[in-house]
């Protein structure tokens, strides 16, 4: 077929996030429905998050300002991604690999502390500046395991991971590099819990996607990558292929700053995009990995459309699993859509229990299973981008 | 690799030097200089540092009062710029255009917003953060605000790269029309100066920072600090292009750039000490190297400046051709961007 042609292969997933520090862990965790809610205290409320097992976070990780934390985050999963490509240090010397690394948190001068001192007028030491300068996720990556292609830092809010990996497929299929290492990375960092709190579309419980009673999202933190290879690539080194990345979309909502356009418009056109891109009918989709934060408007607008969109297609959040892990999303859902096509059943939307009458959709309450190839994964940005990824599981 | 060229067709900017194509090109004939200074808390109290600086009040006539007051000034810088281009281009601005994608690059994003919503979650013992200044302290703010006055319901992108953010922005712009996801492409770059920004310049660089810019001073930091805002108006090469083409876009790692004597080359140098000695081997396998940093100052979209300064002092007849773009950063990468301009005026 001519999607397959031209789907660029997955051939490595890593993924670190509260709901596990590895890939093996975290499917265990999903498809349990195990819940990990941490409670932070910002000022004299606690609000859950989803946080990093302390135990299990790489060596470093808790020192440093929190966009070298998201770096650090990014190479642990892109290690685990290109340890379960097989693609050793000597491959990679011998391939031009690119990175594309979605993030907010590591593209962020937010550094707190630094700037109390600052406006206090006590001329801070610089030393969290060099180290925010030294900090761009897509480079630390390319530094640590001495790739030599393009980087790029995608800096698109919460749609950021899914449009790295998009953009990195469109890097493969033109030449431009053999091997892209993509997916997101973030961080929790106050001064975004701070930001959402102010929006007020946090929920001082455990998030709840598309329930009817949802108030909001709660932060995560995490990152998520794929190996992208080209077939030529892979080919040669007779690498297992996980899954192919067949169709992209990115559209804007071109509607508000911070809410999602009602209509759902920029959604439609992503969708319809990596459908087309896909050479995909709607029916062929075997399930959906929503973006589903929890907060009333952006799972209203889900809610509506893909029911509209892919009639009797099964869907759901992993949000009530992982948090809002903002510009890791994308990449780690991404690794959630790529393991549902390998075990043919998608985990429950943890957290739902009443439907919503303002929309006809109802995500899965329980592990359920899925019968088909092709999963879609959506993400939803602040300022109105949204990013479509259509993934086509191994070969029946 | 499959070469895909881009058309040139409308150009915005403003800077140091300006605002529009005449002031750059002014500029260019004329030599640059910094038109303002910042001021920096030093232990011996306020100091000024030269600075290129933008005025952005001009945006005010390309948006309403309301789409005016909800913006942040990196949002303001880069309508401006992006207007100016669509103007060039003669790209109708008032329809819908989903066709129309949307790349920004920008090596620090909306640094005054960012510290603008700090102000406030400081303020008072956290009780009011501003939930607009959040919203706008996002890197992406410049492409929603965009996206918004522009009704264009397109791919968007922002690249945040630091020095290679231009580069790296031209790579998906032309992937996006390669792959035919657009017709057309509003490319830019946009960067704003903030009082902790001109802090930490001051910091890392003390009396250098003064200036004078000097782009081949080897063995010395004489970067001048810069904010400003460039657009391009993209189509593939497939008929006519304004000011001509993009022919080649490339990320090189380790000094693997080939020097092409029949091009002109277009340095990135922009008096950073750090990457000093990659242009410094580059200038010395050219015969007539030549660095446009000095009109606008030194800031992380520097490439995409070079981009339009070339194509118009071609256009002027006060520069070549084809002309390739190097920029490099600390770690030994380059942005290499070819292009081939129109030498006569319209």
């Amino acid at each position: 077929m001519m999607h397959e042609a031209r789907g660029v292969p997955v051939t490595g997933i890593g993924c670190l996030c509260a709901a596990g520090a590895t890939i093996q862990e975290m499917t265990r965790t999903l498809f349990a429905g195990e819940r990990r809610v941490t409670w932070h205290q910002m000022g004299s409320h606690r609000h859950p998050v989803f946080q990093l097992d302390p135990g299990s976070t790489p060596d470093g990780y808790l020192e440093g300002p929190e966009c070298r934390r998201c770096g650090r985050l990014a190479v642990a999963a892109a290690g685990e991604a290109l340890f379960c490509a097989g693609l050793t240090p000597a491959l990679l010397q011998r391939r031009r690999v690119g990175v594309c690394v979605g993030t907010t948190v590591g593209s962020a001068m937010n550094n707190e502390a630094f700037y109390r001192e600052f406006i206090a007028g006590r001329r801070p030491d610089v030393e969290p500046i060099r180290q925010y300068l030294q900090a761009n996720p897509a480079a630390m990556v390319a530094e640590a395991f001495g790739l030599k292609g393009p980087r790029q830092t995608v800096a698109n809010a919460c749609s950021s991971g899914s449009v790295a990996i998009g953009e990195a497929a469109s890097w493969i299929r033109s030449g431009v590099c053999d091997v892209a290492v993509a997916g997101g990375t973030d961080v929790l960092c106050n001064v975004i819990h701070a930001g959402f709190l102010s929006l007020m579309i946090t929920d001082p419980e455990p998030c709840r996607p598309f329930d009817r009673d949802r108030r909001g999202l709660n932060l995560g933190e995490g990152s998520g990558m794929v190996v992208l290879e080209s077939q030529s690539s892979a080919a040669q080194r007779r690498a297992p292929v996980l899954a192919c990345l067949v169709g992209y979309g990115n559209a804007s909502d071109a509607f508000h700053i911070s809410s999602p356009d009602p209509a759902g418009r920029g959604l439609r056109r992503a969708v319809e995009q990596a459908l087309a891109q896909a050479e995909l009918e709607p029916r062929d989709i075997a399930f959906i990995n929503a973006h589903g934060t929890g907060t009333p408007e952006n799972d209203r607008v889900e809610g509506r459309l893909f029911p509209e969109l892919f009639p009797e297609v099964p869907f759901g959040s992993t949000k009530g699993l992982t948090g809002h892990t903002l510009g890791a999303a994308g990449g780690i859902e991404a690794a959630i859509t790529i393991i549902c096509l390998k075990e043919q059943r998608i985990p429950a939307n943890v957290g739902f229990l009443v439907d919503d009458p303002e929309f006809p959709g109802r995500p899965v309450r329980t592990v359920t299973p899925i019968h088909g190839r092709y999963g879609l994964s959506d993400s939803v940005a602040f300022g109105g981008n949204n990013a479509v990824l259509v993934f086509a599981g191994e070969a029946s | 690799m499959t070469e895909t060229r881009l058309a040139i067709q409308g150009i915005g900017v403003a800077g140091g030097f300006g605002l529009g194509k005449e002031a750059l090109i002014d500029a260019l004939r004329q030599g640059g200089r910094p038109n303002g200074t910042v001021s920096v808390p030093t232990a011996a109290g306020q100091r000024c540092l030269p600075a290129y600086r933008v005025d952005e009040s001009p945006v005010r006539s390309y948006v309403s009062g309301g789409a005016w007051r909800r913006m942040n000034r990196y949002a303001k810088l880069a309508l401006l710029g992006a207007c100016q281009a669509l103007e060039d281009a003669g790209w109708d601005r008032s329809m819908p255009a989903h066709d129309l994608g949307l790349v920004v690059a920008s090596g620090y994003g909306a640094s005054q917003s960012t510290f603008d919503f700090l102000d406030t979650m400081i303020e008072d013992g956290g009780r009011c953060p501003s939930p607009t200044q959040f919203s706008n302290s996002v890197h992406s703010s410049a492409v929603s605000h965009l996206g918004i006055v522009l009704q264009a319901g397109g791919p968007s992108l922002t690249v945040s790269q630091f020095e290679m953010s231009p580069v790296s922005a031209m790579l998906t712009a032309r992937e996006w029309l390669r792959e035919g996801r657009v017709q057309r492409v509003l490319f830019g770059a946009v960067d704003e100066i903030c009082p902790v920004l001109s802090y930490c310049y001051d910091r890392f660089f003390g009396e250098a920072a003064s200036g004078p810019m000097d782009p081949f001073a080897w063995n010395r930091q004489t970067a001048v600090l810069g904010e400003g805002v460039v657009f391009l108006c993209l189509t593939r090469a497939q008929g006519s292009a304004a000011y001509g083409t993009v022919d080649a876009v490339d990320w090189v790692h380790a000094g693997e750039v080939a020097s092409d004597p029949g091009r002109g080359l277009v340095l990135g140098a922009d008096g950073q000490i750090c990457c000093a000695k990659a242009y410094c081997r580059l200038a010395s396998e050219h015969p007539s190297p030549v660095a446009y940093s000095p009109v606008y100052g030194s800031l992380p979209g520097g490439q995409a400046f070079d981009l339009a300064a070339a194509a118009l002092a071609a256009r002027a007849g006060i520069g070549p051709q084809r002309v390739v773009a190097v920029k490099c950063d600390a770690y030994d990468n380059y942005g290499v961007i070819a292009c081939e301009f129109q030498g006569t005026s319209r």
